[in-house]
């Protein structure tokens, strides 16, 4: 093609683009897909913020008595006092933390050696926007088909559906990632203002901020570009214009990348146990997590598949039908599976950890304040986690229940009751949601608690019966949400689902 | 559809006295009417007349003395002509269905009731076609083109049943006929009857 | 239903007289559907219409497109509750029914065949057949052999384990008669069950579906714009803009 042609490919690409954004259901998932993208931009911009704090300036310590230490360039310290006190400062033995002076921050924000691990769980929370955001790019798949298909028909070529699919997102990309950091700045407002001092989880905006930004707003563009390409490229269209809805199993590829990920993952499992206190230990550390994740996400679609299969194999119409329906497409609500999964995970080390403090023999009220403080802030951060899981769950339904609606009033119609097919939504939505969650949280759970039990425990009783109960908590705190989450997500498909068995819907292609 | 063709299609199988070809055209045309006998020997005797068709020899074997005729190269010639040429598409308003329906839609004589009238009996028949039970390939052939054909009135109907109802002037517009009913003047009563049915029903279409 | 059109000679009685005549409600009338009205946000569908299916009875629906019939069918077959007018299938009045007994009744007693687009598209051709019977809370091992019955009745044996997606739509329409017949339903509602077909398919299909109906002495209520489709049947229906235009015996 020459450049005057790809010129002319790009332009059509985008009046193509720009005529369907009139159509309302398209409209929706722009603005959604703004949102998604804002976010993760948002969270991109507080890892930035985060991790490049404190380099500028000099760290400083408070102490107990309201004098400030910071330490000087060759090694030593300056000490300001407030007038009238006097306190002995003998190098780093006092019952002071590192925070940096002017800020308030939350401990485990403040204190250089923590702060990666910060980073890394912001880092983290861009995950299930991310995923919410491809669920997004997916959305209005038979609609977009059909226009998919129209398009074929009119003589466009492959390419030019990926074009004109990256011409869909490219705008909507770069307004939210430019909306990053005015979303940051009100997440800073949120978190770095609003909160009690030493409870700040957010520093104030440096000049990184500048440079990340455009950064961030390009790796948006590009991240919604390629996924958007990569969804356009439906193998069900094909060039008589025909599109038929087939199902989606796992491949032998996908199988391998859950495969190399999981290897990962028990590498650095290895690696952790292996040589708990070497240098590699503490990247691992910091790694450990994102693979985790990672792994968990891979590993969804198969937990799926399991859960399809053992649905079928209970041979009631309502599982048969959720399971029929899980199996057809694991990869959508997969994903979302193996988010919960990792939430499970989190909130199961989150309640062990709590065994932790108390084997420390720490009583002290920072300690637990910096403890606890821990703990509810990351269960915050899953809960915003779950919460975003849960409305992928919704979106991925709604459009499962709408592309079908013509076969869910034929059900109706042949005369199933529309409990059942609410039974059916139902049973679909807990799978990926309760199961994960639970399974994740046992996991966790007693994993942390099983090396609290094993390693520190010391043979004390307490520590075994605190380490089931911890299992027990997780499970209750995990799978409730989910349950809840399952549940809030069958509220909102409440409507479409009514539309879906309703006669009307036979009159539908 | 002429039935010295027939008779010299039935003929071209091999030789074949008067009975013989009657049973054939009644086999292969077996929801047709049967052809009589009287026709079967007046259209042998064109035939032999014509050189289509030659006498093979007389059977008089037990009872009455049956001629056996044959066909002749011209016979043949003929047939083969006949197949080739496509038959003549039917004459517009050559049919009985489609003067009366013309009639009844021109002069107003209730044209719904005439419409629903004549859909039954299509109905009817081709209801009974369709049950008849397939005696060989090409009976089945002829009960198609039978159902086919009256599928084909049917569709005609309902469109012409349709242009009445969309044309309010279609009972104003042969002044010959309004002449020929005596006071049938535009907005008269007895014609207004059947105009506004037929006006509201082509708003409701519309509306639909 | 006057006796002119019974005679067949006055097939458009005009529906005042027919309103009048169905007050004698004669037993064995299957359904009963009175003075149906319903309209949609933009059309006027049914402008009272009156419908009558005797037991064993093959009734056809015709009538130009949006003329009506298919929102009859579904509000004969309970599918929607018609804003005016009674519906009462098979002794039950439908208004007095709720949405779950509607759905029972459909389930046990009435088979449903649409155009198109009716197989639960992530289910093998023997589950969507066996899907009646396993709402119903049969046993899967027996619903499955029924099913497999009633494909193999059907012509569609060859389709038994095949997804809706991979088959043609002549065989998807035979799976569809299948899974209205699987129950041994009293009565059928068929909207234009040949009309996504060719016209030997549909033929076919038509044929199978007439037969079988017939033989187990069910009634069968045909939707169709199609004259060949609706010269099956005892009795003509015909709408035009929601109304009952004319109404003929063709047995």
């Amino acid at each position: 093609m020459t450049r005057g042609a790809a010129a002319r490919a790009r332009r059509a690409a985008a009046v193509v683009a720009r005529s369907v954004g009139g159509d309302p259901a398209e409209r929706r998932r722009r603005r959604l897909l703004g949102a998604a993208l804002t976010c993760c931009a948002a969270f991109l911009l507080a890892a930035i913020a985060i991790g490049t704090f404190g380099l500028a300036g000099p760290e400083c310590l408070r102490t107990a008595g309201g004098s400030t230490v910071c330490l000087a360039g060759g090694g030593g310290y300056s000490v300001t006092s407030p007038p009238g006190v006097s306190e002995p400062i003998d190098d780093l033995t006092f019952g002071g933390r590192l925070v940096p002076d002017t800020s308030g921050l939350a401990p485990y924000v403040g204190e250089s050696g923590l702060r990666p691990g910060v980073v890394v769980a912001a880092l983290l929370l861009v995950v299930p926007f991310a995923l919410f955001a491809l669920q997004v790019v997916r959305l209005g798949s038979a609609a977009r088909e059909r226009r998919l298909a129209a398009l074929r028909l009119q003589g466009s070529t492959s390419a030019d559906l990926r074009r004109i699919a990256a011409a869909e997102v490219r705008g909507t990309g770069l307004v939210a990632g430019l909306a990053g950091l005015p979303a940051y700045l009100g997440l800073w407002l949120l978190l770095g203002v609003l909160p009690p001092s030493g409870w700040r989880l957010l520093p104030p905006p440096g000049p990184a901020l500048v440079i990340g930004w455009p950064v961030v707003a390009l790796l948006v563009v590009v991240a919604a570009v390629l996924a958007a390409r990569r969804a356009a490229d439906v193998g069900t269209v094909d060039a008589i214009g025909l599109t038929r809805r087939r199902a989606r199993p796992l491949s032998r590829s996908s199988a391998t990348a859950t495969g190399v990920t999981l290897g990962v993952l028990l590498l650095g499992l290895a690696l952790f146990v292996l040589a708990p206190n070497g240098a590699a230990a503490g990247v691992v550390v910091l790694v450990l997590p994102l693979v985790f994740v990672a792994a968990a996400v891979a590993a969804g679609p198969w937990i799926v598949v399991a859960v399809g299969r053992r649905h079928l194999r209970r041979g009631s119409p309502v599982a048969v039908l959720a399971g029929r329906r899980l199996l057809a497409d694991p990869r959508t609500p997969g994903r979302v599976a193996g988010v919960l999964l990792a939430v499970g995970l989190a909130v199961g080390f989150a309640v062990s950890d709590v065994i932790g403090i108390f084997l420390s023999g720490r009583t002290d009220p920072y300690d637990l304040a910096f403890f606890g403080g821990g703990i509810l802030t990351a269960l915050g951060a899953i809960g915003l986690a779950a919460v975003v899981a849960a409305l992928s769950l919704v979106v991925g339904a709604a459009e499962q229940v709408l592309d079908a609606r013509r076969p869910t009033a034929a059900l109706v119609a042949l005369g199933a009751e529309p409990g059942t097919v609410v039974r059916v939504v139902r049973t679909q939505l807990r799978s990926v949601s309760v199961l994960p969650a639970i399974g994740g949280a046992i996991v966790g759970a007693t994993l942390l608690g099983g090396w609290f039990v094993v390693a520190e425990g010391g043979g004390r009783l307490w520590v075994m019966a605190a380490a089931l109960g911890a299992v027990v908590v997780a499970v209750l705190l995990a799978g409730g949400a989910a349950a809840l989450g399952a549940a809030g997500a069958q509220r909102l498909l409440r409507r479409p689902l009514a539309e879906a068995m309703s006669v009307e819907s036979l009159r539908t292609a | 559809m002429s039935t010295a063709d027939v008779v010299l299609a039935l003929l071209s199988r091999g030789p074949a006295h008067g009975y013989d070809l009657k049973r054939g055209h009644d086999t292969w045309f077996d929801q047709g009417r049967p052809l009589a006998f009287g026709q079967v020997y007046a259209t042998l005797a064109r035939l032999e007349r014509d050189g289509l068709a030659a006498v093979a020899h007389t059977e008089t074997g037990g009872g009455p003395e049956r001629t056996v005729y044959e066909i002749t190269p011209a016979g043949r010639a003929r047939l083969a002509a006949w197949v080739a040429e496509p038959a003549e598409p039917a004459a517009p308003g050559a049919d009985e269905l489609i003067r009366k329906t013309v009639a009844a839609l021109r002069l107003g004589l209730d044209p719904a009731g005439f419409v629903a009238r004549q859909r039954a009996a299509h109905l009817r028949r081709m209801r009974v076609l369709e049950q008849t039970p397939a005696t060989d390939p090409t009976s089945r052939l002829v009960v198609e083109h039978a159902v086919a054909h009256l599928d084909a009135d049917l569709r005609w109907l309902e469109a012409a049943a349709g242009y009445v109802a969309a044309d309010p002037a279609a009972d104003g517009i042969p002044r010959a006929v309004a002449h020929d009913r005596p006071g049938d003047r535009p907005g008269d009563s007895s014609d207004d009857l059947s105009h506004d049915s037929s006006d509201d029903l082509s708003h409701d279409r519309s509306r639909a | 239903m006057t006796p002119q059109s019974t005679s067949g000679d006055l097939p458009g009685t005009p529906p005042a007289d027919h309103r009048a005549a169905a007050d004698r409600v004669p037993a064995g009338a299957v359904l009963e559907a009175r003075g149906v009205q319903h309209a949609y946000r933009r059309t006027v569908a049914l402008r009272g219409v009156d419908l009558r299916v005797d037991a064993g009875e093959v009734v056809a629906v015709t009538g130009p497109s949006g003329c009506g019939k298919s929102t009859l069918l579904h509000a004969a077959a309970g599918l929607l509750v018609p804003q005016a007018g009674t519906v009462t299938l098979l002794g039950q009045d439908l208004a007095g029914l709720g949405e779950d007994d509607r759905a029972l009744l459909r389930r046990r007693q009435v088979g449903i065949v649409l155009q198109f687009g009716q197989l639960v598209p992530e289910l093998t051709a023997v589950d969507n057949v066996a899907l009646p019977l396993l709402l119903d809370g049969r046993p899967a091992d027996g619903a499955r052999r029924l099913a497999l019955d009633w494909l193999e009745r059907c012509g569609a044996e060859d389709v038994a384990a095949t997804m809706p997606s991979d088959m043609s739509g002549g065989e998807a329409q035979r799976v569809a008669v299948a899974r209205a017949l699987v129950t041994g339903p009293s009565v059928v509602f068929a909207d234009e069950p040949t009309g996504s077909l060719d016209t030997l398919a549909g033929r076919q299909v038509l044929g199978l579906l007439v037969a079988a109906v017939r033989e187990r002495g069910a009634s069968l209520v045909l939707v169709t714009h199609d004259n060949t489709v609706a010269a099956k049947a005892d009795r003509e229906v015909r709408l035009v803009d929601g109304t009952v235009a004319s109404e003929a015996v063709l047995r």
